[in-house]
């Protein structure tokens, strides 16, 4: 334990260049934290026999001095990346038995670096939740909860398990995607850093589709620093994927200067929300402070159509995954229930492999889509899209980043709010606006609220800035010196 | 705005989702909850705004239809829940 708690990517990379420790050391380390953390559900599927032998490879790699980027790290995978050869389940009982015959470009290009996967993490079904209540494999448990609490708290979602397993120490760091604010929203209430970077620096390709005008892949990871590295060594233009954009990559990790003198900083007034917590806006206000101090500039911004961001990707979001979801059918992979025709068999199939969340999206975006209603929501969303798009283009000329909180509150008990779905989706009123406009934004621990949980800071950047979102990160994760206090109590 | 259990069971139908009278009942309460939240969108005047499919502004780029992967049948079929002969089966769908 002593040799993994903590330890970030960077610092594990140091030790297995100056062979302080092996590879296989470091993975059998990760095995025993997690078979000791079964409690938290981080994880639908392991990997170790595969991981270990891997770990000897990097090893040798290492002794003969060709060390690739990420040598010997083990990772996390978000179940919802297609790896060859291991189970894919998006966390739904439809793939429950799917192995993909291909791997996904970016654990492709995270195998080409040399990192180990020590298995597939937990997540909402089809991505589609804030909580990680939705899995077919039941929730992921937040490590973090108020002291003396009886209860479990939720991660957040979708990428619950991803934040889990960063947080507990039960992988160096983690992969996730972000629809709405699935990489952002459990990074907060995990207490670690997630990133949703520009549309279109990732390739989406092998990823289990959702709402693909907005998915992203990104890293999760305890510092910004290795945000930066994890990042690298997952994007690029590929071919396989027709909005994968063709682009310089910069090498994020010389961006962090963790200085901000002279960059302007916009606060948007529309993100001070009735709905957050005393503890989210005093946060905001000594985040906003701590501009000050470091020699930024505060400039007051205004992004109007804020407030439609979330309804409108309530209609965008459903609509695309209805027609995403249609592939599963019970034929060709996944989940089958017979029926006596084939009509009955589709139908069969799919009112029982799906969730209550996956379905109510599908019927939501089914009648979206529908004649008659077409115009009235889908096109109708898709104009305010522009609007918010536009929004956010006449800000970026007057600031170069915009500050908010992550989330209005921090995780909430198991249940809460599994049963009023409006309530769980007001989880991503702050991060849902990225999304629709594209822009890369960065969730870093800022501080813990009342409870004892933690909160996020986020920061939106200009198109393909991720840069400069990492320099900004960097000098508030020294600021903010957010303090991993939280106790093991789910050790066995 | 509200929908009744008639239009549930009509989309459902155009989705391919079997629901039983319980969830049926439930979705129309949920559905018509969501919907009726989602309407305050009609206050934003769109009138002159063009709707946006996605952020990428680049065209699509045409590739030569090549075979790139191929040799893979076993491991496709592998995934089926029911295959012959190299084919996958579904119910009988024609007299």
């Amino acid at each position: 334990m002593s040799l993994i708690k903590g330890l970030t990517i960077s610092q594990a990379r140091k030790g297995l260049l100056e062979k302080k420790f092996s590879a296989k050391e470091l993975v059998e380390s990760f095995v025993i934290e997690i078979k000791n953390s079964k409690k938290l559900n981080s994880y639908i599927s392991f990997n170790f026999d595969s991981a270990i032998e891997k770990a000897k490879e990097s090893d040798e790699k290492i002794a003969k001095g060709n060390a690739r980027p990420l040598e010997g790290i083990p990772i996390a995978i978000k179940d919802l990346f297609c790896t060859k050869g291991i189970r894919t389940t998006a966390a739904s009982n439809m793939l429950n038995n799917f192995i993909p015959p291909y791997e996904s470009t970016v654990t492709q290009k995270l195998l080409n670096s040399g990192s180990i996967f020590l298995g597939k993490t937990n997540l909402d079904e089809f991505a589609m939740g804030s909580s990680n209540e939705t899995s077919f494999f039941g929730p992921s448990i937040n490590p973090w909860k108020p002291s003396n609490e009886k209860l479990d708290y939720v991660p957040g979602g979708s990428s619950g398990g991803s934040a889990v397993a960063v947080s507990a120490n039960l992988c160096l760091g983690a992969v996730g995607t972000d629809t709405g604010g699935s990489i952002r929203q459990p990074a907060s209430f995990c207490g670690i850093v997630g990133l949703k970077p520009t549309y279109g620096r990732c390739s989406r390709w092998g990823i289990v589709a959702f709402a693909s005008s907005l998915d992203q892949a990104g890293p999760m990871t305890r510092n910004v620093e290795d945000a930066a590295l994890l990042l690298y060594n997952m994007v690029g233009y590929d071919p396989k994927d027709s909005t994968s954009v063709n682009k310089e990559v910069p090498n994020f990790k010389d961006s962090i200067r963790r200085n901000i003198k002279n960059l302007k900083f916009g606060i948007p007034r529309e993100y001070n929300l009735d709905e957050s917590s005393p503890d989210v806006k005093n946060l905001w206000e000594k985040g906003i402070n701590w501009i000050k101090q470091g020699g930024g500039e505060i400039v007051d911004i205004s992004l109007p159509h804020t407030k439609y961001a979330l309804p409108s990707y309530y209609i965008i979001a459903p609509a695309e995954a209805s027609s995403n979801l249609s592939r599963y059918d019970g034929v060709r992979y996944g989940h089958r229930v017979e029926g006596g025709s084939l009509e009955e068999l589709y139908q069969n199939t799919r009112g029982d492999g799906f969730g209550n969340e996956v379905k109510r999206r599908i019927l939501i975006g089914t009648y979206v889509l529908s004649a008659g209603y077409y115009d009235a929501y889908y096109i109708k969303a898709q104009k305010i899209r522009s609007l918010i798009y536009n929004d956010f283009e006449n800000v970026f000329k007057d600031v170069d980043v915009i500050f908010t909180p992550t989330t209005p509150n921090s995780a909430f008990p198991i249940n809460a709010k599994i049963d009023d779905p409006i309530s769980m989706y007001m989880n991503d009123l702050l991060t849902v606006p990225a999304n629709m406009a594209g822009l890369p934004a960065i969730s870093i621990p800022s501080g813990k609220d009342n409870k004892g949980l933690p909160l996020g800071f986020q920061f939106i950047g200009k198109p393909f800035d991720e840069s400069g979102l990492l320099n900004i990160a960097s000098y508030f994760e020294e600021v903010c010196e957010f303090e991993d206090d939280k106790e093991e109590w789910w050790k066995q | 705005m509200a929908i009744d259990r008639k239009t549930v069971e009509k989309i459902s139908s155009l989705a391919k989702i079997k629901l039983n009278d319980t969830e049926a009942d439930e979705i129309t309460n949920e559905l018509s909850n969501i919907l009726e939240w989602i309407d305050q969108l009609n206050k934003v005047d769109t009138k002159n705004t063009p709707p946006m499919t996605g952020v990428i502004k680049s065209n699509l780029y045409q590739r030569d239809d090549l075979i790139t992967e191929d040799k893979k049948l076993d491991e496709i079929l592998i995934n089926s829940p029911e295959t012959t002969e190299g084919f996958f089966v579904v119910p009988r769908v024609v007299d």
